[in-house]
């Protein structure tokens, strides 16, 4: 045969061989294309594109393809590649176990979600890691995607280069092996240049294969972790939005929340004793059962009354002895009357028949009537002379040392214990009062009341917990944090310097006080620090709809009063008018007043720490200024005293915390000042430059017993009015809440009930307004006491306190993304640049041409 | 290709048995292995060492001779150092951190470290859940390991280490199942069908059947397939679950107390105890669970889900969904009827 016959014949052939059976047609060529053969079907493998449009449904139909893999591994049909994507199921599905179940121990919407993103972070940096790291610098170092997907005949979708044992080659034309070979650099008249692409490719991609291994577990859990970081906080962000949107639905929830009172646990309860004891006497047994049942766990006080007022209720101090007791009656005497009686004819002749009892106790009307306590003590009475009379009847027919005394016998009826007596042990086991109707009516209604507005109520309470609590992400929570961090962007502090003092309150007190100082003795400076305060402040204001200053308008005190009211007038109608006033009264302690209280006690903890800020820039500033600055200029004060009260009023503000106020603060200031010098004191640069005081010179002593440094600190702290700038910087509103927390402060902190020197009271401003100079005329202001709950709430939360918190946070978060950062980048930095080298193979020799 | 002759001799390299530099192998052929636990621990510590050493030594230069299994192996790389990373994510930068903040952060890192370890070894233990019983039940050892003797290609003219080793499983895959291996060699000996002959006994074929090998592999391939798939679903559940386990607060006790010290007299004692008593409570708190609600039960939900994957992966396992009758082909062929073979 012909050289170029076969040629010919081979390049017309377009599957594979012919079968054994055929016989070839044409001997001379054997191999030609006949369409009766058997042969393969045509392949119909290809390279997978996918790019922005396409990839929503590629990325669908893997998750199908992933299902049907399921499907066929449960029927026990699935193939090696379809067993293969079990593993990604197998791993999502017991990432997402954990994720569930590790939320479930999370307290907070966030924490629960940071789970879930735990997880997906961790699945997505799997997959993004070798795209980024190997994929991406290897398409533009080496111009091929090493990454490559194809589909094989069977529609399985693989990886090119994962087996390169096994690559399917033909799936790249020419055209596209020469266009990446150009990118490489590969020369074009090279022998066998499509070879020499290729396994130049082959070779790239078994390094990178390699690479993706070695690289993939150190930069997968510090990609995961980094994801995590940055997604804290938007995650956070959404999570508030979703919580401040619910919140919002929640109080109307609770005006018409319906609540099953007669499915409820309590009620069933109930309902049994009562059908167990339906007409029954109440006896302390009962009432101590139906206490137990109704209650009121939600508030203790309304608990004890409505205790207390059931017993009232349902105790009755009368009984009623039935027919049927005369047989107990007799059974009570005859064993007390054996006890002292040694002969048991005696007994018998003493103890009546039952007949006998019953006329005695007809006859003195004591059967079906209610019985006081006197009526038991005649009961008494009447038995005792009835054994008497039987007695005289018994002894008169025996011997003088037989007879039986008198004594003996009203001793055994009148027993002492009362349990033992015969009579007195049915005042308590026959009680007057009965479980009748009317009585089952009052309690069920009272148990679905109660039911009811604790549902109602607690309703309520979840909003005021999600908006107010103290616990992490709540609405005020959220404005807190957000709070923190932007002071100290307003203050500008540098982050430096915040750092080196994170530990050291020492360090951090000596850079608030200087900057404060920084920012005081610039106009401009100032004005925009304030301005940025003040912007922080007015974030406070969504909580308005919570709590009014004065009255019930908000729509959450609107809601109270329609949720408790209603329940107080029903428990009054109902005959328990204490649990009413414990529910709806106007008592601090009532559930009303609890609701209200805790509220506005978390509104004030948070709001003072930004006003005690902005109170303290103000005097910084007046001080720097020398304006609205009391008795700090004139010849009143000697000028050693002004610089101390300069100095502790800046401490006080800066790093005064609540113990400091309780105990009235200690300083080391001059015990004998120098009075002969009253000049003003000299500021520079915003800052007082002491001729007299230094710091550590004297001892510690306690301020309180220095009324005039003591007085004229508080006085320069909060009684000296505030700058206009400050207040038309304020606004109206937010510089009469500021006012009215200084004046506060001012009577609370600086009033003469906490003062050791009885007549070294301050001046009530109540009564004189601001403190005036030449208006000292002191005298004892009205009692103001307050709670030292109200006054913690009132010092707010120390700027130094507030420095160190927020700085030693800053610090640990950027530690760990330096450290982490710094691997990731590394890690990524060394995984690129490793594939500059990758791909190196030697050129085929050059053909030697022989002539 | 062949190496040179010449080339051996300046290498002074002989094929002599004599010779101590000859390369030793314990396989001249694919050979069927016991699946033992001296064999498991041979073949994982080969695998291990590999993965660490000689395969990303091959891949990262571009080996012409590096293939899928090498690939596959060297998977154990990322699972350690992913491991040792995570554990480090929680806990390298706590020293950074202020000293309260550090004693917190250290609670939460050594938890997070324990659950890595836990994860590990749950997801390992776990398959032995699923596969054990199905061997047990259909005789099918979805394990069983052999060796295969790689010839490879010579990296120069100098290289006459042309054979590996590599450790498969007889049905690692599905569609090429090593069958070859599970005949009996005539020679030997041995019947060639009695691998198969076992099989068809355990699943209730009948015994003496003509082909049975032909008879069961259906039925074994269904078996592995869905024991694979079980042993796979229900592996990561169980790590969830020694997750979990390991994020109780017993633990803290435990980390807080424990010293490895063992070298140190009574440590090892104390370790152990403490370990015991902190799993125990571990354990209780976890099933018990804490607070209301879905957190009640979430540790017996997860501990459930687990334990119901394994058990339906294994009921599904042994049920099949096409078992042939009893009777032998041959008994249903009538002779005297003509039959077209399709």
């Amino acid at each position: 045969m012909k050289i170029d016959n076969i040629k010919n014949s081979t390049t017309s052939y377009k599957g594979f061989f012919p079968t054994l059976r055929e016989q070839p047609q044409e001997r001379e060529n054997p191999y030609a294309l006949r369409d009766d053969l058997i042969k393969p079907l045509p392949p119909e493998g290809h390279l997978v594109r996918t790019n922005l449009f396409n990839a929503p449904k590629h990325l669908v139909d893997g998750w199908a393809y992933d299902l049907k893999s399921l499907k066929k591994g449960f029927n026990g049909t699935a193939n090696d590649h379809e067993l293969g994507k079990l593993n990604t199921i197998g791993l999502v599905t017991g990432g997402t176990a954990l994720a569930a179940y590790l939320a479930t121990r999370k307290q907070v919407a966030s924490s629960k979600a940071m789970e879930f993103v735990g997880i997906g972070s961790f699945l997505a940096s799997m997959a993004i890691w070798p795209v980024i790291a190997i994929q991406i610098p290897t398409k533009l170092i080496h111009g091929f995607n090493v990454r490559q997907h194809y589909k094989d005949s069977m529609d399985r979708e693989k990886l090119f280069f994962n087996d390169p044992q096994y690559l399917p080659w033909d799936l790249y034309s020419d055209e596209q092996i020469n266009k990446i070979g150009n990118y490489m650099g590969v020369p074009q008249d090279m022998n066998n240049r499509r070879d020499y692409i290729q396994n130049k490719m082959k070779k790239i991609a078994t390094q990178d294969n390699t690479l993706w291994m070695l690289s993939a577990g150190f930069a997968v859990p510090v990609m995961s972790a980094l994801i995590c970081n940055q997604a804290e906080q938007p995650v956070k962000n959404l999570c508030a939005y979703f919580r401040t949107e619910e919140n919002k639905k929640i109080l109307s929830k609770a005006l018409e929340a319906k609540c099953d009172a007669e499915g409820s646990d309590m009620y069933k309860r109930l309902d049994s004793l009562l059908a167990l004891n339906n007409g029954q006497p109440l006896t302390s047994g009962v009432v101590n059962e139906i206490s137990d049942i109704i209650t009121y766990d939600s508030n203790p006080i309304v608990n004890q009354k409505l205790r207390a007022e059931l017993a009232n209720k349902l105790t009755s101090s009368n009984s009623i002895l039935n027919p049927e007791d005369g047989g107990k009656i007799l059974k009570i005497l005859e064993k007390n009357l054996t006890t002292k009686i040694d002969s048991k004819e005696a007994v018998q002749a003493l103890v009546p028949r039952l007949e006998e009892l019953s006329e005695w106790l007809e006859q003195g009307g004591f059967i079906n009537k209610e019985l006081g306590k006197g009526d038991f003590v005649k009961l008494n009475g009447l038995l005792s002379k009835k054994l008497l009379e039987k007695l005289s009847v018994h002894n008169s027919g025996l011997a003088e040392g037989e007879k039986i005394s008198a004594d003996t016998v009203l001793e055994a009826v009148n027993n002492r214990i009362n349990s033992k007596n015969a009579v007195n042990k049915f005042r308590a086991t026959r009680p007057a009062m009965v479980l009748n109707e009317q009585t089952q009516e009052m309690l069920r209604s009272l148990v679905k009341e109660l039911v009811s507005v604790d549902h109602k109520s607690s309703i309520v309470k979840d909003y005021i917990f999600k908006e107010l609590s103290a616990a992490p992400e709540t609405t005020l929570a959220n404005v807190a944090n957000s709070v923190n961090e932007d002071v100290f962007k307003a203050l500008g502090i540098p982050w430096k310097e915040m750092d080196k003092a994170r530990s050291n309150r020492d360090l951090m007190n000596q850079l608030l006080r200087s900057n404060m100082d920084r920012i005081a003795a610039d106009k401009n400076e100032f004005e925009t620090v304030m301005t940025q305060l003040a912007d922080i402040a007015k974030r406070m204001n969504q909580f308005d709809k919570i709590v009014s200053k004065r009255g019930n308008r908000t729509f959450f005190e609107q809601t109270i009063n329609r949720v408790l009211n209603p329940t107080a007038l029903a428990l009054e109608n109902l005959g328990f008018a204490d649990t009413a006033e414990a529910f709806a009264g106007l008592r601090p302690d009532s559930e009303k007043g609890i609701l209200k209280a805790f509220a506005a006690n978390r509104l004030m903890s948070i709001k003072s720490s930004i006003f005690r800020l902005i109170n303290n820039l103000d005097m910084h500033r007046r001080i720097a200024t020398m304006t609205n600055v009391g008795n700090l200029t004139g010849d009143e004060l000697p000028r050693e005293i002004k610089e101390e009260i300069v100095e502790l009023s800046k401490r006080t503000q800066v790093h005064a915390h609540r113990s400091d106020y309780a105990i009235k603060f200690f300083f080391n200031g001059n015990t004998h000042p120098d009075y002969t010098d009253m000049s003003d004191i000299e500021i520079k640069d915003g800052k007082v430059v002491n001729r007299y005081y230094k710091a550590g010179t004297a001892s510690y002593r306690d301020v309180s017993a220095d009324p005039t440094l003591y007085r004229g600190t508080m006085q320069l702290m909060y009684a000296d009015e505030m700058l206009a700038k400050t207040n038309s910087i304020l606004g109206q509103k937010l510089s009469q809440e500021i006012a009215r927390y200084r004046h506060d402060c001012f009577l609370y902190f600086g009033d003469e009930w906490h003062f050791v020197k009885p007549e070294s009271f301050l001046t009530d401003i109540a009564e004189t307004g601001l403190c005036e100079k030449g208006k000292q005329n002191y005298h004892k202001p009205k009692y103001r006491r307050s709670s030292n709950k109200f006054k913690y709430l009132m010092t707010g939360i120390s700027m130094d306190d507030m420095a160190m918190r927020y700085a030693k946070q800053k610090h640990n978060a950027k530690s760990w993304m330096k450290l982490f950062g710094g691997i990731g980048v590394g890690i990524l930095g060394a995984t690129i640049a490793v594939q500059f080298f990758f791909g190196r193979t030697p050129k085929p020799l050059e053909q030697v041409k022989h002539d | 290709m062949l190496s040179p002759i010449g080339n051996n001799l300046e290498n002074k390299i002989s094929f002599s048995a004599s010779n101590p530099q000859e390369k030793k192998l314990n396989y001249s052929h694919d050979t069927l292995l016991k699946n033992n636990l001296l064999t498991r621990t041979r073949i994982g510590f080969d695998k291990f060492t590999n993965a660490l050493t000689i395969y990303p030594a091959k891949g990262i230069t571009g080996n012409k001779n590096s293939n899928f299994y090498e690939f596959l192996t060297m998977g154990t790389i990322p699972y350690i150092a992913g491991s040792a990373m995570l554990m480090g994510v929680f806990n390298l930068a706590n020293k950074h951190f202020s000293h309260f903040d550090k004693k917190k952060a250290d609670v939460l890192g050594k938890k997070m470290a324990l659950g890595v370890i836990f994860y590990g070894l749950a997801k390992n233990i776990s398959k032995s859940f699923v596969t054990t019983p199905v061997k047990h039940l259909t005789g099918v050892d979805t394990e069983l390991p052999y060796a295969k003797v790689n010839y490879e290609l010579p990296d120069s003219v100098n290289d006459t280490d042309v054979v590996s080793i590599e450790y498969h499983k007889v049905f690692e895959s599905i569609e090429f199942p090593r069958w070859d291996l599970l005949y009996g060699d005539d020679s030997k000996g041995e019947v060639r069908n009695g691998y198969y002959d076992k099989i068809a006994g355990k699943l209730g074929l009948g015994d003496n059947l003509n082909d049975s090998d032909q008879e069961v592999k259906p039925l074994i391939r269904e078996v592995v397939v869905k024991t694979n798939m079980a042993k796979t679903i229900s592996s990561y559940l169980w790590a969830a679950t020694a997750v979990g386990l390991a994020m109780q607060k017993p633990w803290e006790g435990f980390m807080d107390g424990a010293s490895f010290k063992f070298w140190k007299k009574g440590v090892a004692d104390r370790t152990c105890t403490s370990f015991v008593k902190a799993a125990k409570d571990s354990a209780k708190l976890f099933y018990h669970g804490q607070g209301q609600g879905i957190g009640k039960h979430s540790g017996k939900i997860m501990l459930g889900a687990a334990a119901l994957s394994t058990a339906a992966g294994v009921l599904n396992a042994v049920n099949f969904t096409k078992k042939p009758d009893k009777l032998d082909a041959s008994s249903v062929i009538i002779p005297t009827e003509k039959y077209e073979v399709c």
